[in-house]
């Protein structure tokens, strides 16, 4: 008995994977079933963070569960080299990060190119901030500045990786400021952290959301947001102080090139409908992370314009000549 | 007072149920090569997202607690570690169950494991906020030795010559490269292949140099795969209650530094094993034995990595810093359920955290029924399945638990490889446990030293950066210790033994 | 860093064969497998980690220094042992001759029958093979085709008694179910997207 249940369900299995893919993908019931989500970072960072949050209302306005795979490696590229590989029916969209997909494939041997990434939305960002210990000397950006500027590369920073949004708004910042400091990398924000909580480095170029994170211990000096996070109303943006900087780790959502477009389009409408939800942009903003609606008709422009400032900071990083 | 009102709350019917499930599926996929500790708090994750928050967080801590402790069956009964904290589980508990005493090596491992989750749990309690301050006085430099302290075990692990034992080292270290680096940002020996970007897996490594080489000597023989009396001695738990308390001194050992080691959020399970069967088999009086089957190598890697459990939920809840990657997992879902991390968890959010210290504990205490039950029928399996049906299961098991792990085929090829690759290399003298040692420590050396030597650079002075910390300092001399006590002590016993001889000689 | 690498390297060079060699022959070197294989690794070895080093040329300084050293210290440890063998003279380990079968990381359990003897090298072959062929062929055939093939092929290659009816039929029977299961309790339990063939897809 059991047995031939055992294999009926085998059957009706291998029929299921083998049927699934050649029924035509239809923007009207789209999703026909769950939707994967492959998170192309480890579990536990702030790609998985706030792909959790949307998880919850995904279900809700679809009725289908979004299930949350990890591909981690090589800061993303292994995830994104794959991509175009993957079924291009709308049912497996891929987490999209910026600066990361500008910036890798300008080294040699990335695997991808920053065309190749699909993006059909992007949903928020966590701006770059300047943390101290809540012990640090350095009570203003200017204090930091000016012991920047008193002894050239003593000041560490810690930061997550090379090439990435930390290193490129360290690089910035240098310039903007004409100051020299040490950017030492870190595997991740969490070590980033860790050292700064540690004593071992001055300062480090975190984001809004380690300071939500961590707000007993630590004190930001300076958001590269356009305007002041709720959460810090006495924290002053970069551009208040004299620097002009915006930007952060932005994230948004990728398909398979070959998806069909109004499959994308209503990919689009569903993410901004869960990015309208009041309770989802509360539950965003608590952890410090900024919102934004950048639907798939407008992510060329935004990727373009995006594209021109990274380029300006990898050439002063040495990427490119 | 609040600690017993909310341990009876983790005791509800409901709970209790939630937690045996969590321990028993936690088992299973700890169990299984290829999915680890931190896969299978990740899939639970959205399905706590519908439970009362108290109950999410005893059901992830089961399975959490019962996945780290699932992995001792395969790295006894197999030679593959199911989860990386096993790993030093293999050493002895494979050459047990070799010799028919599977079934033991099991019982002990699920003694030590209960003792060591204890511990940790009770450091959680008691000494969180305090201990989670050692947590951050551990910088880069420090990481740097304490990887060069876990590469002095390469000594002990290459039993044939040390010289090939730091050839494995090196190669392993080198394998620990590929990939991007984080530090730098360079493409190192990817040679063009996207596959290869984000590095060598470390699990899959795992699966291919220890259970490929099993499985290949396992076809080449019809001889059974482990040595069986004849006779079933059902769990042998007196006489492997014995054994731990003969060794109680090596279990306490073990668990403080399983709880000590994971507190660090950059080492986890895997070193605090490596370290804690180090410390067992320096203490020892026939250090020899270790490798060979001694079941004290079993009672103190079990008893350490089950501790980290405990141990590294004090980052992980008081700086909001995850200790080992399975607590980042739970760190996430902690704050999509819209907790926030830090002292307040010890005050005013103190009835979360002891429920979910109570479930910890409720879950370890399950594990020594439920291990005793479950390790018995595996063990089982294991000895009464046809050899031509073990290995295609063993087999099956090592292509899907590696596909598994970052989906991807290419995995599956790289896990074959490096496996056959294992296997001649066995075959010459080079042991692969000072190989996964390197792989393993490779990038805590490296972004360590790195680190250390930008901050040296910074600060103008690299000497006083690498020799200067008291910490340092007694990891050095516990690294120098570990390589030249054993000399010491060999010279020593060589002298007394020279002397007995002569000693019955000369009348 | 190389430095206190080298020192130890240096260090373990001397007792680190005393103790392992104590009780055996002092002089010369046991060999694992035949005389020229003991040579012949660390060769390999050190032509290996050579050409690594030689890699490094082109890293950043940051990143090349960590691959840098540990080549080095692969060529030293290398260089060291080649000296030793010729120092001291190797014997070939003639129990385990050219063919026989060594067991992982478990000498001691010499007394397991798989040890002596030499084992099947077409069974180990074809071990290999199949697993590899089974890797290959993944994402095109899909897991449940490659599955259950490799599981008969592998279940072939382990059988030593003969195959009745009943037998094979039971063992098939319990493959198709151990498939079935594992399939289950990853695509469906655990989520994982196992491939499903691109032949069938296109």
């Amino acid at each position: 008995m059991r047995l031939s249940h055992t294999l009926t369900l085998t059957a009706m299995l291998a029929a299921s994977t083998l049927v699934a893919p050649l029924a035509l993908a239809d923007a009207e019931d789209f999703p026909a079933k769950d939707v994967q989500y492959v998170i192309p970072f480890g579990p536990g960072g702030e790609s998985d963070i706030s792909a959790r949050l949307q998880q919850k209302y995904f279900e809700e306005i679809t009725g289908q569960q979004l299930i949350i795979q990890y591909m981690p490696g090589g800061g993303g590229a292994v995830g994104w080299s794959q991509l175009n590989d993957m079924t291009a029916d709308g049912h497996t969209i891929m987490g999209s990060n910026l600066p990361h997909i500008v910036l890798k494939p300008m080294g040699k041997d990335a695997g991808f190119a920053t065309e190749d990434v699909n993006n059909f939305y992007f949903f928020h960002y966590s701006p770059d901030a300047i943390l101290v210990r809540e012990d640090s000397p350095y009570q203003t950006l200017e204090d930091l500045v000016e012991a920047a500027r008193q002894a050239p590369g003593v000041v560490t920073f810690s930061g997550s990786g090379t090439y990435s949004a930390n290193d490129v708004a360290n690089t910035r910042f240098q310039q903007l400021a004409d100051v020299t400091t040490t950017y030492i990398p870190f595997k991740g924000t969490g070590a980033a952290v860790t050292a700064l909580l540690g004593g071992q480095v001055q300062a480090e170029w975190g984001y809004t959301t380690v300071a939500a994170n961590h707000q007993d211990k630590v004190r930001m000096l300076a958001v590269a947001a356009e305007e002041r996070h709720p959460l810090f109303p006495d924290v002053p943006t970069f551009q208040e102080l004299g620097y002009d900087m915006v930007g952060g780790a932005y994230r948004g959502m990728a398909v398979p090139s070959e998806t069909p477009e109004e499959v994308q389009a209503r990919l689009s409408e569903i993410f901004d409908q869960i990015n309208q939800n009041p309770q989802f942009r509360q539950e965003m903003e608590d952890l410090g992370f900024v919102l934004m609606d950048v639907g798939n008709d407008d992510v060329a422009d935004f990727l373009a314009e995006q594209s021109q400032q990274y380029e300006t900071s990898a050439r002063e990083l040495g990427l490119i000549d | 007072m609040d600690l017993i009102v909310h341990a009876l709350g983790a005791l509800s019917p409901l709970n209790l149920a939630l937690a045996l499930l969590g321990v028993t599926a936690g088992i299973v996929i700890g169990a299984l090569p290829g999915l680890s500790a931190t896969m299978a708090v990740a899939v639970l994750v959205p399905v706590t997202f519908g439970m009362a928050p108290e109950s999410a967080l005893i059901m992830l801590g089961a399975i959490y607690t019962g996945a780290i402790y699932g992995g001792s069956y395969s790295a006894i009964l197999v030679n593959t570690p199911g989860t990386p904290s096993a790993i030093a589980t293999t050493f002895d508990g494979y050459p047990m169950a070799r010799r028919g005493d599977g079934d033991l090596a099991v019982t002990l491992s699920t003694i030590a494991s209960v003792v060591g989750g204890l511990v940790g749990v009770l450091a959680l309690l008691l000494l969180a906020p305090l201990l989670a301050q050692v947590a951050l006085s551990f910088g880069p430099v420090e990481y740097f030795w304490l990887a060069i302290f876990g590469l002095t075990l390469i000594s002990a692990l290459s039993e044939d010559s040390t010289l090939k034992g730091f050839m494995g080292a090196g190669f392993g270290l080198l394998l620990s490269t590929v990939g991007v680096a984080v530090i730098g940002g360079d493409i190192r020996y990817t040679y063009g292949s996207p596959v290869l970007l984000g590095g060598i897996e470390t699990v899959s490594a795992l699966i291919g140099l220890y259970c490929i080489p099993v499985l290949i000597d396992l076809v080449a023989t019809p001889a059974a795969h482990l040595k069986v009396d004849g006779v079933s001695r059902g769990v042998r738990f007196r006489e492997g209650m014995a054994i731990a308390i003969k060794g109680k001194l090596n279990l306490l050992r073990s668990a403080t530094i399983g709880t000590g080691v994971a507190i660090l959020p950059g080492a986890g399970g895997s070193i605090a094993s490596l370290v804690s069967y180090s410390e067992a088999r320096r203490v020892a009086d026939e250090p020899a034995s270790f490798g060979k089957g001694n079941p004290q190598g079993v009672l103190a890697t079990e008893a350490a990595n089950n501790a980290t459990v405990g141990g590294g939920f004090i980052p992980t809840l008081v700086l909001g810093i995850p200790g080992t990657p399975p607590d980042a997992v739970i760190l996430g879902a902690l704050l999509v359920q819209g907790f926030r991390t830090g002292p307040e968890l010890f005050t005013t959010n103190a009835g979360i955290t002891y429920t979910f210290v109570a479930g910890l504990f409720l879950a370890t205490c399950l594990l020594l029924p439920l291990g005793l039950l479950i390790g018995r029928y595996a063990f089982k399996s294991i000895i009464s399945i046809p050899k031509a049906l073990l290995v295609p299961t063993i087999a099956f098991m090592t292509v899907i638990g590696t596909y598994a792990i970052r989906n991807s085929a290419s995995d599956v090829v790289i896990m074959l490889c490096l496996g056959v690759l294992g296997w001649v290399l066995n075959r010459y003298g080079f042991r692969p446990s000072p190989i996964v040692l390197g792989l393993i420590l490779g990038p805590i050396a490296e972004q360590g030293f790195v680190q250390g030597f930008l901050m040296g650079r910074a600060s103008g002075s690299l000497f006083a950066t690498f020799f200067g910390g008291p910490i340092s300092l007694t990891i050095i001399a516990l690294s120098l210790l570990s390589v030249f006590y054993p000399m010491v002590k060999a010279r020593r016993e060589a002298r007394r033994q020279d002397k007995t001889i002569n000693g019955e000689a000369s009348p | 860093m190389s430095a206190v690498h080298n020192r130890s390297t240096g260090h373990d060079t001397s007792t680190g064969h005393n103790t392992s060699a104590a009780g055996k022959k002092k002089h010369a070197i046991q060999a694992s497998c035949s005389r020229a294989s003991e040579y012949l690794l660390p060769t390999l070895f050190v032509a290996g980690a050579a050409l690594c080093l030689w890699e490094t040329r082109e890293m950043s300084q940051l990143g090349a220094v960590f691959p840098a050293v540990i080549s080095l210290v692969v060529i030293v440890a290398g260089l060291l042992r080649l000296g030793q063998l010729g120092l001291r003279g190797v014997v070939a380990n003639h129990e385990r001759g050219s063919d026989s079968s060594s067991d992982p990381s478990s000498d001691s359990s010499s007394d397991a029958s798989s040890d002596s003897g030499s084992g099947s090298t077409p069974r180990r072959l074809a071990l290999v093979g199949i697993m590899l062929a089974w890797a290959l062929a993944l994402p095109w055939l899909g897991f449940l085709l490659t599955g259950l093939a490799s599981f008969v092929g592998l279940m072939v290659v382990a059988q030593y008694r003969r195959w009745s009816p009943r037998r094979l039929a039971g063992h098939l029977l319990t493959g198709a179910m151990l498939v079935a299961f594992f399939y289950a309790l990853f695509a469906l339990v655990l989520n994982v997207p196992l491939p499903a063939g691109r032949w069938f897809t296109l």
